[in-house]
């Protein structure tokens, strides 16, 4: 066994034995701020979907508000869909993992601290706002906010669950295209601000 | 019959179809990485302090954004397709190049895991523990090392199947049984009509979900039986990886998890030679 040879042991099983430990990173807490620090996923999280594995779809849903302060329908963003070529081709797979994530982590943080504000500075808050807020839109759109649900088994009028509401977005303004003719740019779009109550007027 | 260099690049071209399928599906979807997409690098950029400030931003900066991002992408698909033609058999072997595609490989994965932050998943995390296991396996300077590279993929393959099963234990819906019916019973990772029937029919839930457990937990332990045992298990998680990804639509994981099977056969092998 030549030097190389031990460095590359000592190396590999350093991270082997960082990856067995850090599946246990609930009961320390160095081991999270270890995990943390592992920017480049190097050190694995072994535990799929156990111990308790997601059972529900998250739905992220938008509508927009409009200019007289009606409200538009909701839309899904990146919806669930189910067909046997996803075992081979399944190029949506990582938009819907990241909206899974996304809307997980919105919905622990937010259900853990309401008032905490700094959410709104999270990348899974500004992803789906920045996101959302660049799908297109009509003219007479003012603002527009997301909704994140939960949804057990197949999208049917008979389901027998009916979706459960986990968060519900503030509306936010929308930029006004460079092209908009002049009568669209209300007061509320020509400064667009944070996050406004739902259903105000122009 | 079980080489070390052999069994790099049989794990080497399974890997890489993985990674094929992976770059071409963010090519497909690649306006999800362009400016004001859900991976808008403006927004992912300001949750990691080195992509924003200091000397490393602006390269970065260069590197993450649309459409340069996609060079990532490239770079993967050319050193996978060296690496699938390098283990066509008859075809003349360049281990150092193999070493140089599989580290390639490697560094674009690390860098766009650090990227994205969200929207990844065990196939992921999988295919960066094959390709560093790969770069040390065809990169080390003599056979001692390059059996670690491989050692470390089939420690890993053991460790995350280990993992997961007794993760599972420790959850009721797993133990009750409920967990296959109620996971299948989604859009997103099931098929609902299926999961409603597994629902009413219970001892088949208990079955689907007992087994998943003991393929998990107690599979592994067939490895130190010896080679026929070790392919009963490789046969096993074949199985199951096919499964989840004809149910789920986790396709990744089915070429990401089977690479590691040539690795384990090997390790099965040299271990039970060694006992």
């Amino acid at each position: 066994m030549s030097v190389w040879d031990i460095l590359l042991a000592v190396g590999l099983g350093f991270l082997l034995l960082a990856t067995a430990l850090t599946q246990f990173r609930g009961q320390w807490r160095f081991l999270s701020k270890l995990k943390s620090y592992d920017i480049f996923a190097l050190i694995p999280i072994w535990t799929f979907f156990a111990p308790n594995p997601g059972t529900f779809d998250q739905r992220l849903m938008w509508r927009d508000i409009l200019v007289d302060g009606t409200f538009g329908p909701w839309h899904e963003m990146t919806p669930p869909r189910w067909s046997m070529a996803r075992a081979l081709w399944n190029p949506g797979k990582r938009e819907r993992k990241a909206v899974t994530d996304a809307a997980n982590i919105l919905i622990r943080r937010m259900h853990k601290e309401p008032k905490n504000r700094l959410i709104w500075l999270s990348i899974p808050y500004l992803m789906t706002v920045n996101y959302i807020t660049s799908l297109p839109q009509s003219p007479l759109a003012a603002s527009r906010q997301f909704l994140i649900a939960r949804t057990t088994g197949a999208d049917s009028p008979d389901r027998a669950h009916r979706p459960l509401v986990m968060v519900v977005s503030n509306p936010h303004a929308l930029r006004v295209p460079d092209d908009a003719p002049d009568r669209f740019r209300t007061a509320e779009r020509r400064n667009p601000g944070p996050a406004t109550a739902i259903g105000k007027g122009q | 019959m079980f080489t070390v260099s052999g069994t790099a690049f049989v794990v080497g071209a399974i890997a890489s179809i993985a990674v094929l399928i992976d770059c071409l599906e963010m090519f497909q979807r690649r306006s999800a990485y362009s400016d004001r997409g859900l991976f808008d690098y403006e927004v992912l950029r300001t949750g990691r302090r080195l992509m924003l400030i200091g000397p490393l931003s602006k390269p970065l900066l260069g590197l993450f954004r649309y459409p340069n991002v996609l060079l990532l992408g490239c770079v993967q698909i050319l050193a996978a397709l060296f690496l699938i033609v390098e283990a066509w058999p008859g075809t003349p072997k360049y281990l150092p190049a193999c070493a140089v595609a599989a580290g390639m490989i490697l560094v674009a994965r690390a860098l766009l895991y650090m990227r994205n932050q969200l929207g990844h998943d065990g196939s992921d995390q999988m295919l960066l523990v094959v390709f560093m296991g790969l770069t040390v396996a065809q990169g080390a300077p003599d056979p001692t090392g390059r059996a670690i590279g491989l050692y470390y993929i089939a420690a890993q393959s053991v460790l995350s199947y280990e993992t997961s099963g007794i993760a599972k234990l420790a959850g009721s819906k797993w133990r009750t049984g409920i967990a296959v019916p109620q996971i299948v019973n989604t859009i997103g990772y099931g098929y609902p009509p299926l999961g409603l029937w597994l629902s009413s029919h219970a001892r088949t839930g208990r079955t689907l979900s007992w087994s998943t457990i003991a393929v998990e937990c107690a599979g592994p332990l067939l490895l130190f039986a010896g080679i026929p045992w070790a392919l009963a298990f490789v046969v096993m998680i074949i199985g199951l990886h096919a499964s989840i990804a004809l149910v789920m639509g986790l396709n990744g994981f089915f070429w990401s998890f089977v690479a590691c099977a040539p690795a384990l056969i090997l390790a099965s092998h040299n271990l039970h030679a060694a006992l």
